[in-house]
């Protein structure tokens, strides 16, 4: 084999003299770098099907399935696929956690769920024929008869569904127990690495991981590293549910199904880029995790900087696993942190006060169920990031994310830049602001054009008008949830919409200096009114380069 | 038919009866309709903000999806073409022409003109999708006249739909005027009726190359039973006994519960697993004096032998059978035999069965609601290219036909 090796920090690529690919993990094993082909991908008859999106039959087994995500996310989600029919013969869901549960326990737990949950309707039938699959094991996460347990009645569903040896684990536990469930899943022989896994004939294995993706760097890269001692990069879906969002998807589509405006998509026409995600929520019944994580780590490590990926990166050549999460690598690695030097000026942290919103008070964050006294956790961030490549160098790209805020939006907003030469000066009472593209992402889904008219009339009077282009209003029901789709994605193994292990460790290794700095340097911590759009501080990092926040 | 049985409401409404249409009057009143729905708009402007109504408010962008046009022979037809779309959840018509063509209207040549503004209505009472409905009302029915005016009313650059509602179509003038201007043909072979004669109209809508992309409502209902069947051959182990299948045997409904006919049902998944598995017609269908068809197909193996595959169709009148297929029964014999049905047994289920040398007989039964006609047509109007598959299959199961 001829082979061309592209080294970097973390990955030795080879692409063998056939073309097809292998790649090799930060420990060295091999991965294939084809795409999918399950065994069933031979059956003619499943060639061109309308419904072609079927998985292979398999057996989900979920950790933590007495929690809320799987109360109020998976669980809702699986049965309207179920009922929706991409879902194969024979799935099941093996259930795993430390409650005295039985199978039909589990049950009539997971209907309440569904019933608050689902899309769908929930029938007597419906329910019945999805509740076949549904098994039960009780145990800890960490004790080795727990998985013995689990390997039995996976041998027991494999048998009497069919679900030929095919397992999706999906932990949907604390993050604490991630380490501990791989570890038992590898010894136990549940779990099996699959270097190449479309060689299906004992059956596929995969594993989803929720975010938090560790705490920082170093944390990220150890967690990494004890899955990939298990599973193969090819086998892990780390998933962030902001990347199901068909709005988010949509902005693939309009960035590079459109030729109008890839054009003027640079730092030639682009002033500059604002991402908004504003939460009106408090902290809720987080307080735990959130004293601990905080702004930054929560939204802007991994929402916020997914979005700054899929609106900043190049035309992929393929819209698949590989092509699409490559170029946001590319992305992320071309962003520049801000330097301790300007840690001060190009980042603000905030905290929110008491306030008001929708008239009532609200509580000051350090006032809130669970909070250390005087807590220091930041529950707004904001900040200016430059992405130096042929692009957007010189084009500033604002994050901001906090808790709390006046109203729940999240958006991207591209300013272009004012014409060069504005004619209609001498004739007096013009306005003119420059032209912005804003994408909303929730809520009222949709795609908006600032742009300027002339008023009719017999004098020259300009105004800005917006266009606003609503899902809602042309396209009906909006479609299935986030999970819905990226749980389909990981039974199908298509892994194009989950975070591969460079993305996740680049944005951890852009947001480690800032963590570092404010540790160090003991940055403020600005409060904020509830009800507010953040701390003035805030107003005054844009207000020094002659921008200012919108107000979405 | 009253606007309340509708999950949509009259935004605004206009009609008059007319000696001719005049298209451009038409479209005159649908710019004023809009100015009037239009809500009124605040605005940043050179003396701080504005309120904006009607035309003042010119910022509101719709977002126009596609033409579609239907005919109905009746006030009934037009009434459930009307109740359809504005039930559509996903991808709603931004206009929708309804011709109907009545021969007993009260003032003869006159043509009556309904335009509508309707709106979608939510859960939460917010405002939906609005979109335009043009009723147009005439005992016209020469072809040229009525493409003369539905040509110049449909949204430029949006793909145009036609759904024929009504089963025939052939030797049919304003079908044929009108399929010109379409780009896709939405209907349901379920209608075209009972046996192999009637459905041989299906050949007159392929391989033409000016013919719009056909969607059938027939092939939609079978995309359960496709799933079904190829999950039988996923395994590796029964995959090869599909170069080894001995018979296929299919029952439909004679009479289906919505008057229509199985058959075509029937010969769809016959031209479907023919076409995919590369078989070819030795005998087309002939009928059998006990009722139903047989026909034979020749199936060659991956190493180049060829068998023969018998192939048969049998009409079910029993209570149950009111839904296109009945059951679907293949059997396989690579040496030992290999047995897989699949029987709806209700509306809503499907109970599959398969037993072979090596797996123990197991039976499982699959939820599998049936879809309804707005299912359907949301369906279909949310497909511009053509189906491949489809196509093929249709291809073949003409073939089938008796001359």
């Amino acid at each position: 084999m001829q082979e061309k090796t592209i080294a970097d920090s973390s990955y030795n690529f080879a692409v063998d003299s056939t073309g097809s690919g292998v790649a090799a993990d930060h420990v060295g094993h091999q991965f294939d770098l084809t795409e999918a082909a399950g065994g069933v991908a031979t059956n003619p008859l499943r060639a061109g099907l309308q419904m072609d999106r079927m998985p292979d039959p398999c057996v989900m087994v979920i950790f933590g399935v007495t929690g809320d995500l799987t109360a109020r996310k998976l669980m809702p989600s699986l049965y309207d696929l179920a009922i929706g029919h991409p879902l194969p013969e024979g799935f099941s869901i093996i259930g795993v956690s430390h409650r005295d549960w039985t199978d039909d326990d589990f049950r009539a737990q997971m209907r309440a769920a569904v019933e608050r949950g689902a899309r769908t309707p929930v029938t007597d039938e419906g329910w019945n024929l999805f509740a076949q699959g549904l098994f039960y094991v009780k145990g800890d996460f960490d004790g080795e008869e727990t998985y013995t347990r689990l390997r039995e009645r996976l041998e027991q569903v494999d048998t009497e569904r069919r679900a030929h040896g095919n397992r999706l684990f999906y932990l949907a536990t604390a993050p604490r127990f991630y380490a501990p469930i791989i570890e038992h899943l590898g010894s136990s022989g549940i779990g099996h690495r699959q270097d190449i896994y479309y060689d299906n004939q004992a059956g596929w294995n995969r594993v989803v991981i929720e975010k938090p993706f560790g705490r920082d760097i170093n944390t990220a890269r150890q967690l990494n590293a004890e899955i990939g001692s298990v599973f193969s990069e090819r086998q892990i879906y780390r998933i962030d549910h902001y990347l199901g969002k068909e709005t988010v998807q949509n902005v693939l589509a309009f960035r590079f199904a459109n030729t109008l405006f890839e054009p003027v998509w640079n730092r030639q026409y682009v002033d500059h880029v604002q991402i908004t995600v504003a939460e009106s929520l408090g902290v809720e019944e987080r307080a735990g995790y959130y004293e601990d994580a905080g702004a930054l780590r929560d939204m802007v490590q991994s929402h916020i900087l997914q979005l700054l990926a899929v609106i900043a990166m190049e035309p992929p050549a393929l819209f698949n696993g590989n092509a699409l999460r490559d170029e946001k690598v590319k992305l992320l690695r071309a962003v520049v942190p801000p330097s301790r030097d300007d840690l001060m000026t190009k980042t603000v942290r905030g905290q929110y006060d008491e306030g008001f919103m929708s008239g009532r008070r609200m509580a000051a964050y350090r006032d809130e169920k669970g909070v250390r006294q005087g807590s220091k956790t930041e529950t707004y961030v904001a900040m200016e990031l430059e992405i130096d490549n042929w692009r957007w160098a010189g084009v500033p790209f604002y994050l901001r994310t906090g808790k709390r805020l006046a109203r729940r939006v999240t958006e991207i907003a591209i300013q272009f830049k004012q014409v060069p030469h504005l004619m209609f000066q001498s004739i007096g009472d013009v306005d003119l602001s420059p032209n912005v593209i804003t994408m909303r992402i929730q809520p009222d889904e949709g795609i908006a054009l600032k742009f300027a008219a002339k008023v009719p009339g017999p004098t020259t009077q300009l105004r800005p008008v917006r266009m606003d282009f609503l899902y809602g209003s042309s396209f009906g029901d909006s479609g299935p949830d986030a999970y819905e789709r990226l749980l389909l994605d990981a039974m199908l193994g298509d892994p194009t919409l989950f975070a591969r292990r460079d993305e996740v460790e680049t944005a951890w290794s852009l947001m480690q200096p800032i963590l570092d700095g404010w540790q160090d340097m003991a940055l403020p911590v600005y409060p904020y009114e509830s009800g507010s759009w953040g701390p003035a501080k805030s107003d005054s990092m844009l207000r020094r380069a002659g921008h200012e926040w919108r107000r979405p | 038919m009253t606007d309340k049985e509708y999950r949509n409401k009259v935004v605004v409404r206009r009609n008059w009866d007319a000696d001719v249409v005049d298209t451009g009057h038409i479209h005159d009143e649908f710019n004023k309709m809009w100015a009037e729905v239009t809500p009124t708009r605040i605005v940043s402007g050179p003396y701080g903000e504005e309120r904006l109504t009607g035309h003042n408010a010119p910022d509101i962008m719709r977002a126009n999806t596609l033409n579609l046009v239907s005919v109905a022979d009746s006030l009934e037809i037009a009434g459930m073409i009307l109740q359809t779309i504005s039930q559509l959840k996903d991808f709603i018509p931004s206009r929708t022409i309804i011709i109907i063509n009545d021969p007993n209207l009260e003032r003869p040549k006159t043509w009556h003109i309904d335009l509508q503004i309707n709106e979608t209505l939510t859960k939460d009472d917010s405002h939906g999708i609005q979109f335009e409905t043009i009723t147009i009302w005439t005992d016209q029915s020469s072809a040229g006249v009525l493409s003369s005016i539905v040509g110049p009313l449909l949204v430029a650059e949006l793909p145009t739909f036609l759904w024929w509602p009504s089963g025939e179509f052939s030797h049919n003038a304003i079908f044929d005027d009108l399929a010109l201007i379409a780009d896709r043909l939405v209907f349901d072979s379920a209608r075209l009726g009972y046996d192999a004669h009637a459905v041989a109209d299906y050949r007159t809508l392929i391989d033409e190359p000016t013919d719009p992309i056909i969607g059938d409502f027939t092939w939609l209902r079978l995309a359960p039973w496709q799933q079904l069947i190829a999950q039988f051959f996923d395994p590796l182990a029964t995959q090869k006994s599909l170069e080894s299948i001995d018979s296929v045997s299919i029952a439909y409904a004679q009479d289906r519960q919505d008057h229509g006919s199985g058959f075509a049902a029937a010969l769809l998944t016959l031209g479907w697993i023919g076409s995919r598995l590369g078989w070819e017609v030795i005998e087309p269908l002939e009928a059998r004096k006990v009722g139903g068809w047989t026909a034979f197909m020749a199936a060659t193996d991956s190493s180049g032998r060829a068998h023969e595959v018998q192939i048969r169709l049998t009409p079910d009148s029993t209570p149950g059978a009111k839904f296109s297929l009945r059951s679907v029964e293949i059997v396989t014999n690579d040496g030992t035999a290999g047995h897989y049905v699949i029987q709806r047994t209700d509306q809503d289920d499907l109970v599959t069965s398969s037993e072979t040398a090596t797996t123990p007989y197991v039976s499982r039964m699959v939820f599998s609601r049936r879809h309804s006609t707005v299912e359907m047509l949301g369906q279909e109007l949310q497909r511009f290219g053509p189906d491949r598959v489809f196509e093929e299959s249709i291809r073949l199961a003409t073939q089938l036909l008796p001359e």
